[in-house]
């Protein structure tokens, strides 16, 4: 799961193209919208469309639930490891 | 002058969506709760944010009947809430997370208090808009009923809403457009909205089978991710405004979704100018809008929706040229137009270029001064995967003055919009201020260690520059890092740099190239070096797996005499 959290950490760092940020800076528990790193939902959105690509994981059709799952690396990871093989298929 | 807020039969539905669905009579209702929470206070402000638009209408006609004007946050951040929670006419904080001083959650549940009465007076304030400004703080803009429920009449007119439409929006009922598109809109037009506000497609696609949207209401940075989903449902329509829809973009909704979506042209303080249904169709005023051409185009603007204090007609900061028929193209902001090198350039039209550009998703232009005659430069920054700054500006260059091609071109990954879709200045700027230099790489982070074997490990993190002059010419398709300049700039640069004794280099062995890497990778590139050896090995990985390995070998040093 560290291995997870950390591919992810680079993925968002890449993705949303955020120069200031290292992986080691970003922590797992950090929020990553509003308060913490500052995302909004436009990032949200690249953000999914990367998971998707790179993890073949959607996003849920509850938008409640996607903002606790983008919440931050930690229940991203637990999203991603719960839902890749199901959704490989 | 009296206007009507809703029009709905008593048992039609107004609300649905996965918290349940509420019928019109259920919303006067609640929202006659939410006024009885709120009577006793003397009439003032109430601000309002929610995330389930149901509870943010009962809100809303909740504090239109206790005599409030609600206020809207230019955005949900805490501390935007708190301060204009703390503002001298506001009364309550009405929201549904527990955050404000008036939960609706809890609201709907009281006693009934004041009935919600059919219709209010055309000169009553019933909003207070945060608007934000290219510079300075956010301005109180008030909307009279005659503003916002005269506009909500229009649209509904228009675009021919009736009762049987089902809203869905994705942007938040506190949202000027999110307020009027996705509340007032359906409430006017005795239809239904989404009580939802979904964001990802997943969320769109299941809201909008759920409770069968006919139409979605969105803004172009939400629509260009969406267009490139997989499968979404239909919509009879979609609206989109706030900033210019690319026109790629646009053809996408249209071409491969078969959303019919329509472009509004608005703003904050002047309420709904315009719209059109496509990229290459022209603006077509509201009706009650008119708009002429002043001095230098400008936009001169009458209508019903500007406030009673306005000059008529309110000269406008949009550039436009008037067709026949009343309709007209926008040019381009008049605030947006700088002088360069003596000839008058609009960035609003570089920034269109920049957008009909296939591939190119957001782009934004600025200018600023530049070195001797030319008084000012244009500097642009675009989102454009696949292309390369260099062949950007070549497709530029074939419709622009050269003065108006930018001479700076930056190209990104997102460009730091707010939530509002609003590039301030400063962070604009600032993705120039950061790749200063844009031949060589930056190193992010840096380690040293020595291996088991004594050899010193240095291992640095690197991304490859978006724009780098080495792309050019390298597959056109998809710029990629040739091993040459990999070689060159990245391995030797920084051998050179960690350890400055190395001499000449005479050869490179197992020199090995196994996948490609392409701008804006991060890499971590591996030199190791035995103490004083004129060898050096090095690996370069990306995130995908190890891209290049090989050990440089440089003339031994003749000892010192």
């Amino acid at each position: 799961m560290e291995e997870l959290e950390r591919e992810i950490k680079q993925l968002i760092i890449e993705s949303l193209n955020l120069q200031d940020v290292t992986v080691d800076q970003l922590g797992a528990t950090t929020p990553l919208f509003v308060e913490g790193l500052g995302l909004d939902s436009i990032d949200a959105l690249e953000l999914a469309m990367e998971i998707r690509k790179r993890y073949g994981v959607r996003a849920s059709g509850d938008e409640a639930r996607n903002r606790e799952i983008f919440a931050s690396v930690r229940n991203l990871a637990a999203y991603i490891a719960a839902n890749r093989n199901v959704n490989a298929g | 002058m009296m206007l009507p807020v809703t029009t709905h039969a008593p048992e039609h539905p107004v609300a649905l969506g996965a918290a349940g669905a509420r019928t019109a009579a259920e919303l006067l209702t609640d929202a006659s709760r939410v006024a009885a929470a709120l009577a006793r206070r003397e009439p003032g402000e109430v601000l309002l944010v929610c995330e389930d638009r149901y509870l943010f209408a009962a809100g809303l006609l909740g504090a239109w009947t206790a005599g409030h004007a609600v206020l809207l946050p230019p955005n949900g951040q805490p501390e935007v809430l708190a301060e204009l929670a703390s503002g001298p006419l506001v009364r309550a904080f009405a929201d549904d997370r527990g955050a404000g001083d008036l939960d609706l959650r809890q609201a709907v549940q009281g006693p009934p208090g004041p009935a919600v009465p059919a219709a209010l007076d055309a000169r009553r304030a019933l909003a207070v808009l945060m608007t934000s400004g290219s510079a300075g703080p956010h301005q109180r803009c008030r909307k009279s009923a005659a503003q916002l429920l005269g506009e909500a009449e229009t649209l509904a007119l228009t675009f021919a809403v009736g009762s049987s439409a089902r809203v869905l929006a994705s942007v938040p009922p506190h949202h000027i457009y999110g307020l009027l598109f996705g509340v007032l809109l359906p409430l006017r037009a005795g239809a239904a909205f989404v009580r939802e506000t979904p964001l990802h497609a997943e969320a769109v696609a299941e809201a909008a089978l759920r409770a069968g949207a006919t139409h979605f209401v969105s803004v172009p940075a939400h629509l260009q991710v969406l267009a490139r989903a997989e499968a979404l449902p239909a919509f009879v329509r979609v609206f989109s405004s706030g900033a210019p829809l690319p026109a790629e973009t646009a053809r996408a909704l249209r071409g491969r979704l078969r959303w019919d979506t329509v472009e509004v042209f608005g703003s904050s303080e002047t309420g709904g100018i315009a719209w059109r249904g496509g990229p290459d169709e022209p603006w077509r005023p509201f009706p009650g809008v008119t708009v002429s051409a002043g001095e230098d185009g400008a936009l001169l603007l009458d209508s019903p929706l500007l406030q009673a204090k306005a000059p008529r007609p309110l000269t406008c900061a949009d550039r436009v040229a008037l067709r026949g028929d009343g309709a007209f193209e926008l040019l381009g902001r008049r605030d947006g137009i700088v002088k360069v090198g003596g000839k008058r350039v609009s960035l609003r039209e570089v920034e269109e270029r920049l957008l009909s550009v296939p591939g190119v998703r957001d782009a934004a232009a600025l200018a600023r001064d530049g070195d001797g005659a030319r008084g000012q430069e244009v500097w642009a920054a675009a989102v454009a995967p696949g292309w390369s700054a260099g062949r950007l500006r070549s497709v530029l260059t074939r419709w622009l003055d050269p003065v108006a091609v930018p001479r700076q071109l930056r190209l990104v990954a997102a460009l730091p919009r707010d939530g509002s879709g609003k590039l301030p200045r400063a962070r604009l700027l600032a993705l120039f201020e950061r790749r200063a230099e844009i031949s060589g790489f930056e190193v992010d982070a840096e380690a040293a260690h020595t291996d088991d074997r004594g050899r010193e490990v240095r291992r640095l993190e690197l991304t490859v520059p978006l724009e780098l002059v080495f792309f050019e010419g390298h597959f056109d398709a998809q710029p990629v890092l040739a091993g040459i300049v990999q070689l060159k700039l990245l391995v030797l640069r920084q051998a050179r740099r960690l350890w400055p004794d190395l001499d000449a280099l005479q050869r490179i062995l197992r020199l090995k190239f196994s996948r490609i890497i392409g701008p804006g990778t991060r890499i971590v590139l591996t030199l190791t070096r035995a103490p004083a050896a004129p060898a050096v090995e090095f690996t370069i990985a990306s995130p995908s797996g190890p891209c290049a390995s090989g050990t440089l070998h440089f003339r031994a040093q003749r000892p010192t005499a």
